[in-house]
């Protein structure tokens, strides 16, 4: 009975009492004007072009067009993309219309995977071309859809090794071509890239 | 807890085996009753203010809030040296740059070295600042100039890298400031842009296979499109 009455009254008892000290005690340092999303920055701008599958096919297809093609294009088309799809980052987050931007990402995905499928060999600089007009694309759509908040740099660094990764695993892929069963999985893997830039074509348009 | 009260339903005998024990606890207020000692409740007051003197004190346990410093507690040397590794915004390009001093050879390598800590410190302790309103701007500059060089692989006289050692140098100085008060800490931080441009320059130095070399000019690259969306999110910030 008495206790209740001394809780009432709002007393502490050792034992909150110690449970304060330590929570006080380890409390961490305050740390006012932290840069916003500076924390999750470097992740959010990993987790960007992993995030949709019709960027996924188009990155990992260039890495398995380039591995296919062969040197110099096998560094050429990964260095290529990277670099026009940050113009086309930097044209989206400044605010510049481009049209037509997802029939654009969905139509990397049928070429590009049509180009494996039938083992297209271009010249370099066509090649380039191709893979650089979509890059500018992919870039434009994920300046556009840029969330705000973020740390610029850590989000930007995160989202252009997330992109660089994507073509060096579609370079290992593609590395199997030098086998003739290979060869042939290979062309396999670009039809399944086409077939599913096919749907999401379909999807843009319809 | 105190269990005992006053008068005829005190409890003691249940708690205390003699009234010296009693005393002992109870001592500045107890009060006899029928020859055993009988605490009473010490007054509400009392209790409070002695909690609220113990939060208070507790209160103050925890360490500074340092708003704006980087603080190890380690002192300023090491707080320097925090900032510096903590501060992308420096140390990428300053990598690049190393990469590609390190391809030219060894004369670009020893200009980097020395020369960009040199110009670096020169800056951040004569106190020279970029303005605020352009300094994202300028670091995006930076790194895109520097990711540019790595990846185009120019060739230029040892001369041209020392000028573009000593505009970097002054350049990311200006953009990294003063952290501390005192001056340890960017000495400190110094030593680190030393030991980093040291480090880099030596990677790239003896590189002479070809995916090696190619692997480091696509670090190039992607920091030249690191530079763009950067500039890209400085005039969104503008614009927006």
């Amino acid at each position: 009975m008495n206790h209740r009455v001394a809780r009432r009254r709002g007393t502490f008892s050792p034992a909150s009492l110690a449970a304060t000290a330590a929570m006080l005690t380890l409390a961490p340092d305050a740390l006012a004007h932290v840069r916003p999303g500076e924390t999750i920055g470097f992740l959010s701008g990993l987790e960007h072009p992993i995030s949709g599958l019709d960027h996924i096919i188009a990155m990992v297809s260039v890495g398995l067009w380039g591995a296919q093609l062969g040197a110099p294009a096998v560094w050429l088309l990964p260095v290529t993309f990277p670099l026009i799809m940050a113009v086309g980052g930097f044209f989206g987050l400044i605010g510049v219309p481009l049209p037509g931007t997802e029939i654009g990402i969905a139509l990397s995905g049928v070429l590009l995977g049509a180009a494996v499928l039938l083992a297209w060999r271009p010249p370099l600089y066509c090649a380039a071309a191709l893979v650089g007009m979509f890059g500018l694309y992919h870039g434009h759509a994920h300046g556009a859809e840029l969330p705000p908040g973020q740390s610029a740099l850590l989000y930007s660094l995160g989202f252009i090794l997330a992109t660089g990764f994507l073509h060096l695993t579609g370079i290992t892929i593609g590395l199997i071509h030098r086998w003739p069963w290979g060869e042939k999985m290979l062309r396999v893997a670009g039809g399944g890239v086409a077939a599913c830039g096919m749907y999401f074509l379909w999807t843009a348009i319809a | 807890m105190n269990r005992a009260v006053v008068g005829p339903a005190c409890r003691t005998d249940s708690f205390f085996s003699d009234d010296r024990e009693a005393r002992k606890i109870f001592s500045m207020c107890g009060e006899k009753l029928g020859g055993r000692v009988c605490p009473r409740p010490r007054p509400e007051k009392t209790k409070v203010f002695r909690q609220s003197a113990v939060t208070a004190f507790l209160a103050l346990l925890p360490t500074a809030a340092s708003a704006h410093l980087t603080n190890s507690g380690l002192g300023p040397a090491y707080d320097g040296i925090y900032h510096f590794i903590f501060t992308p915004e420096q140390a990428l390009p300053m990598a690049a740059l190393a990469l590609f001093a390190g391809r030219r050879g060894p004369a670009h390598a020893r200009a980097i070295t020395l020369l960009l800590p040199s110009c670096w410190v020169c800056a951040c302790l004569c106190g020279i600042a970029a303005p605020p309103a352009l300094a994202a701007l300028l670091a995006a500059c930076v790194v895109l100039a520097s990711g540019a060089l790595l990846a185009s692989d120019v060739v230029m006289p040892p001369l041209a890298t020392g000028a573009v050692c000593v505009l970097s140098g002054v350049l990311l100085g200006a953009l990294y400031g003063t952290p501390t008060d005192s001056p340890a800490g960017t000495l400190a931080a110094a030593a680190c842009v030393f030991v980093l441009l040291a480090l880099f320059a030596s990677v790239s130095l003896p590189l002479r296979q070809m995916p090696a070399i190619i692997a480091v000019r696509v670090a190039g690259s992607w920091t030249a499109a690191l530079g763009l969306l950067l500039i890209g999110w400085f005039l969104h910030g503008r614009v927006s």
